[in-house]
């Protein structure tokens, strides 16, 4: 007796160990494995312009590399995409469009086409951070309001701008404009039943501008650093999501 | 040496010398598209370059891989750089014709994105190469697209 219980405890201490081999260990980050944290974006979109375009290729480089990234996640991204194109009715050459699968979309017929659950929008830099930004706030209150026609139940998440650093001396992209607006468009999305993501924190440094070695070109765009920066967030808030807290 | 001997020596040297002028250099060796990008690859002009899988080759391209007799598409790994090398393989004449008409369309979409953001992009772009050989189609972007076609052009691709 004593002997089949030696056994059976073997047995059972044997297949604990196969179990813990084959299961990821959680990421002490985000006490879930980043596996099954980045599924959450299987069924999601990621729409912007040329910042998005850089960690649609990071995304895609990484993966080539092995490692699990954002999941299944669809990435719409056009460099001078702004946000007064995502209140197009219809396609022109003479405006910038968005491309999947071969064909040209309007930002609504984009999402009624690929019908994401989630979808998370990065719009503002190349319209310029105006001093008064109530037309841009228009068209991005136009723009959520065509999200939620084309997509019936999809969760909307609003990135803020990005940081620009202190070498970003232009007019249009002052980084106390981009903080205002980012301000604006949190209220926006309160209004609008839009969720508010602030992805610009993490990148700042102290001095609230981005921090140079977050960024690949002394002004706007980001470094591989940077884009990690910005899973981390997407990630975390993917996390809070899962858990049903905000 | 008789005449007739010299006559032939000469007619002989002749013809090598036409052959040589006409171009015929060693025969083209034919090699998987892979191979063809690695060759590519092996010239060091091209930025750090990513694969791209089925699904984002539909996605970003249009293209269903599961169509193509074979294919090696690669993009550039900085989504800023305008560099690309799509390499396929069709099955037959009407599947080259379609996908030739995308990789037209990717080049157009590419020179429509950078022509107001990036004129150091379009004018790469402008320079894109679209190849079209029997069955084997070829988009190049690159500033270096010139070198990149002499090299895909060493390979049999019919």
């Amino acid at each position: 007796m004593k002997r089949l219980l030696a056994w059976i405890l073997l047995l059972a201490a044997t297949a604990n160990l196969a179990l813990a081999a084959q299961t990821p260990a959680p990421d002490p980050t985000y006490d879930l494995p980043v596996e099954q944290i980045d599924h959450y974006f299987d069924d999601a979109v990621i729409i912007g312009d040329s910042i998005t375009r850089q960690l649609q290729n990071y995304t895609l480089r990484e993966r080539a590399r092995g490692r699990s990234l954002l999941g299944g996640v669809t990435f719409l991204a056009a460099y001078n995409y702004m946000i007064f194109y995502m209140t197009t009715k219809k396609t022109s050459s003479n405006d910038v469009n968005l491309r999947y699968a071969g064909k040209y979309y309007t930002f609504r017929d984009a999402l009624a086409a690929i019908k994401p659950k989630k979808a998370f929008i990065l719009l503002g830099l190349n319209d310029g951070a105006r001093a008064d930004p109530s037309k841009q706030l228009e068209y991005y209150a136009k723009g959520i309001d065509a999200a939620f026609e084309a997509a019936p139940g999809l969760t909307l998440i609003v990135q803020s701008l990005s940081p620009v650093t202190t070498y970003q001396t232009a007019p249009s992209l002052r980084q106390k404009n981009i903080d205002a607006f980012n301000a604006a468009l949190q209220a926006l999305c309160e209004e609008k039943g839009a969720i508010y993501l602030d992805i610009a924190t993490p990148l700042k440094g102290e001095d609230g501008y981005l921090r140079m070695e977050y960024c690949s070109d002394l002004k706007v765009h980001l470094t591989p650093k940077g884009l990690e920066v910005w899973i981390d967030t997407l990630r975390r808030f993917a996390r809070a999501q899962m858990k049903g807290t905000p | 040496m008789t005449n007739k001997a010299a006559r032939a020596w000469a007619l002989l040297a002749a013809l090598c010398l036409a052959a040589a002028l006409g171009g015929c250099g060693a025969p083209k060796k034919s090699a998987p598209l892979s191979s063809v990008y690695e060759a590519m690859q092996a010239a060091n002009v091209l930025p750090e370059m990513v694969p791209l899988d089925a699904q984002t080759a539909m996605a970003l391209l249009g293209l269903d891989t599961a169509q193509c007799k074979e294919c090696a598409l690669y993009i550039s790994a900085d989504g800023l750089l305008a560099d690309e090398v799509l390499l396929v393989r069709a099955a037959n004449q009407e599947e080259a014709k379609a996908m030739q008409a995308l990789l037209a369309e990717r080049l157009q979409f590419k020179a429509e994105e950078a022509r107001a953001y990036s004129p150091q992009q379009y004018a790469i772009i402008q320079q894109g190469k679209l190849l079209h050989n029997g069955l084997s189609l070829a988009l190049i972007v690159s500033p270096k697209a010139d070198e990149l076609e002499k090299i895909y052009q060493t390979f049999d691709h019919r």
